[in-house]
This record gives C-alpha cells, sequence and structure tokens, in this order.
C-alpha cells in the first residue's frame, strides 16, 4: 500500500489547484475587506456585530451556491473531470 | 438548544460538509471504472485482506482516486479541530445556557474508579480530533457540531432516523426498564425515548463529556434518563434489572473479546426473557466484493476505526448464542441491509 495520497505525476496539479484556489481567496478577501471598510464608514455597522451577523435564507442559498462552486473549481483542478 | 455559529465557524463547516460531497463524484467515478474492469466479480477473494491486496493497487493507480482519498483524509483530520474552534468561537454566548442545562429530571452519576478499557484509552476514533473527552465542552462538540452538522448531512439526513429504527426493532410493547450501552451524547437514547416515552431509560457511556451532553439533552426535554459512566464490559450494576439492553453503533468501535465481555454482561444484567438489541454497521458476508473492499479501505485502513474489520467478519448471532443467549439473529434492515441488528433473547426464568 501506498504511504502518500499524491505522487510525483501528481504534484504539477496541486501546483496548479494551490494557485487556482489562491487565486479565489484573494478575490474573496479584497472583497470581505472593501465592504467591511465601506460598511464600518457608512456607520451600518461594526467589525463585531459583523462576526455575529446570520445569514437569511437567500443568502445563504447565495452562499451554498458560491462555495460549491469553489470547491468544484479547485477540484477540477486536481482531477481530470472525465465526464 | 438554540445557538446560531460565528461566521467563521459557520463557513468552516459549511467549507468541510461540501469538499466531502462535492468530492464524490472521484468516487463515482473510480467506482464505475473499477466495476468496469471486474472488481465486483464474485471469484474475488473473501478474506479482507486478501483482497485489500488484490484491489487497493488498482485503485491507488488511479489519480481521481488518490484526490479523492486526498480530500477525505483532509477532511478526517480536521474536522474535530474545525468544530472545537467553532465553538471557541461561540463560547461565551453560549455557555450560560449550557451549563443551565445540567439541572433537571436527568441524573448523571460519575464513575470514581474507572478503569478505561485499553483499546479505548487515548485512541481518537474516527481520526476525529479530541477525541471523546479532549475539550470541556467535546459533547457539545461532537453530538452538535460534528454528527448533527457534518455527519448528518453526509448521510443524506437520516442518522436520527437511522437510529430510532433500531429502536422500533426491539420485540416488546411496553419494556419497563431499558439499558442503552456506548450512548455518546444521547442520539440513540433520543430514538428509544421517542419509541418507549414510557419506559425507565438507563444509559452509560465511558465518556464525561458525552454523557454531559446527553444529559444537557435529556433536561432541556424534560426527560428523566438516569445517566451513568461505565464500560459495557463493566456495568455495575445488579443482575437481572433490564427488560432490554441495546445499543447503536458501539460494537464495531470494540474487539471482539470486549463484544464476547459485553455480550456476556448484557445477559447478566437482563431479566430472564429480556432482549438484547444491537445495531451497527453491514456484516461483510452481506457486501458485494467491491463494496466489501470500500468498506474495509475507508474504514479500517483509512477511517480511523480499528476494530471495524474484525467486527464485521464475526457472526453476532453466534457471539450472542456463545455468551448464553437463549436465541439470537443477526441480520440486515431493508433493501440496503443497513444497519445490521442483533435481536438476542435471555431465556425465560423456567427455560
Amino acid at each position: 500500500m501506498v504511504e502518500h495520497n499524491l505522487r510525483l505525476e501528481d504534484i504539477d496539479r496541486l501546483g496548479q489547484a494551490l494557485l487556482t484556489l489562491t487565486g479565489e481567496l484573494w478575490v474573496t478577501r479584497d472583497r470581505v475587506r472593501i465592504l467591511e471598510a465601506a460598511l464600518v464608514n457608512a456607520g451600518v455597522l461594526t467589525a463585531d456585530e459583523l462576526d455575529q451577523l446570520q445569514p437569511d435564507t437567500a443568502l445563504q442559498t447565495e452562499l451554498d451556491a458560491e462555495r460549491a462552486r469553489l470547491i468544484d473549481t479547485m477540484l477540477a483542478a486536481f482531477g481530470r473531470e472525465t465526464d | 438548544m438554540d445557538y446560531a455559529l460565528g461566521q467563521r465557524g459557520r463557513a468552516a463547516i459549511d467549507f468541510v460538509c461540501d469538499l466531502r460531497s462535492r468530492s464524490d463524484r472521484f468516487e463515482a467515478r473510480t467506482d464505475k471504472r473499477a466495476i468496469a474492469a471486474g472488481l465486483d466479480h464474485a471469484t474475488l477473494p473473501d478474506d479482507p485482506e486478501q483482497l485489500q491486496a488484490l484491489v487497493a493497487p488498482l485503485l491507488e493507480a488511479d489519480p481521481e482516486f488518490r484526490i479523492l482519498r486526498m480530500c477525505r483524509d483532509w477532511t478526517l483530520e480536521q474536522h474535530g479541530q474545525i468544530a472545537m474552534a467553532a465553538f471557541d468561537e461561540i463560547r461565551a454566548r453560549i455557555e450560560p445556557g449550557l451549563r443551565a442545562l445540567q439541572a433537571g429530571p436527568a441524573t448523571l452519576r460519575y464513575a470514581d474508579d474507572l478503569k478505561p478499557p485499553a483499546y479505548w484509552e487515548g485512541f481518537e476514533f474516527h481520526k476525529s480530533a479530541g477525541g471523546w473527552d479532549g475539550h470541556d465542552y467535546m459533547g457539545f462538540v461532537h453530538g452538535e457540531l460534528i454528527h448533527r452538522r457534518m455527519v448528518n448531512p453526509n448521510f443524506a439526513g437520516v442518522i436520527y432516523a437511522l437510529r430510532k429504527s433500531v429502536a422500533e426493532l426491539i420485540p416488546m410493547n411496553k419494556p419497563s426498564k431499558i439499558l442503552e450501552v456506548g450512548c455518546c451524547s444521547g442520539q440513540y437514547t433520543q430514538g428509544i425515548a421517542e419509541v418507549f416515552p414510557d419506559s425507565e431509560i438507563w444509559a452509560c457511556d465511558l465518556s464525561a463529556r458525552q454523557l454531559e451532553q446527553a444529559q444537557r439533552y435529556a433536561n432541556e426535554h424534560g426527560l428523566n434518563w438516569q445517566l451513568f459512566q461505565a464500560a459495557g464490559e463493566d456495568l455495575g450494576v445488579e443482575d437481572a434489572v433490564f427488560d432490554v439492553v441495546t445499543s447503536y453503533a458501539m460494537f464495531h468501535e470494540l474487539p471482539v473479546s470486549a463484544s464476547r465481555a459485553n455480550l456476556r454482561e448484557y445477559l447478566r444484567v437482563l431479566q430472564p426473557g429480556g432482549y438484547a438489541v444491537i445495531g451497527d454497521i453491514k456484516a461483510y458476508h452481506a457486501h458485494k466484493p467491491y463494496e466489501r473492499w470500500k468498506a474495509d479501505y475507508w474504514n479500517q485502513e483509512h477511517g480511523g476505526d480499528p476494530f471495524w474489520r474484525e467486527y464485521a467478519s464475526n457472526d453476532l448471532a453466534e457471539l450472542a448464542l456463545d455468551a448464553g443467549f437463549a436465541e439470537a439473529e443477526w441480520r440486515g434492515i431493508g433493501e440496503r441491509q443497513y444497519p445490521f441488528v442483533l435481536i438476542a433473547r435471555k431465556a425465560a426464568a423456567n427455560g
């Protein structure tokens, strides 16, 4: 039985997946940071309130779809997606 | 108890669940290729180790299978840490409510001189960081955050119904006193209480933190469960006091020697004519070869379940008869034959 999940031939795809994921992460971080700043500057809420905010059903549905897309994008970079 | 997770904990748990479900596509595709290659053929070896030696290298040569395993390894290794961090994020808000729920009709008796069995102590089943007792609210972390929010969605939301379906198989109309062994945070106990609302319910576990969560659940719902800390092979109660002794998903976490000791102890504490009802994983003999290989690979080899193979390869009915039960039947439930349930009867007083 092999000791490792990834073999040498997987390394390039791993690098691609990590770059893809990092790109997605930065887009999100950038968006969150400017959104936080805009909300705090406008006096809408404080940083603490943001931590405790609960998404409503519509927003949760949107987040679920976005998260699925993020994971699919990463997995597509790993797999060969033959289907 | 109503509670809301913080943003980080909620998002991290959502990610764990979705990574698991979205990566399942690799399993579907590797299954298809494996079956097309003849790996579901009846001539494959019955012996699990021989089957592993034959099938694992073929699957591990498939790149998509290796990615699937990487995703599952990550999920297994991270889920406990993520759940504990999610709790700590909201601790200040929910701890007063959790403390308040320690008071109520349910009682909890700790063992002063508990000697945990070697197979249990210091081992993190399912690679779950923190094990059963590794956080002061590990019962909430495991029962609510891991089981309800992570495991249940990955089992199509049926884990509570499966537990209740085993309680419904208890072949008595109105047992007066039921004991559940290995109750953990009380998820099967809930099912028992729903099926037998008029019965006196006792439940034990080795983990103090899990029992505390079971107590909070019972108190919240006005249930007078009698909870106590004990191993199933040494219950510390009098002879012949229960009509039913039951458990769910505990036996596959025991070596076969402990299964035998448990069954002997159940026989001792059951009244004449009483029943042992044990629900657990599917027996290997009921699997097709490739399905058996998958169950063995993902649980025994990679799932942090060291006794899975030993349990699933045995015949629980035979163990029950060896222990002294008068009758024993062990069979799969429904079309999927899951869970497998042992129903064993102790001889009546007149034989």
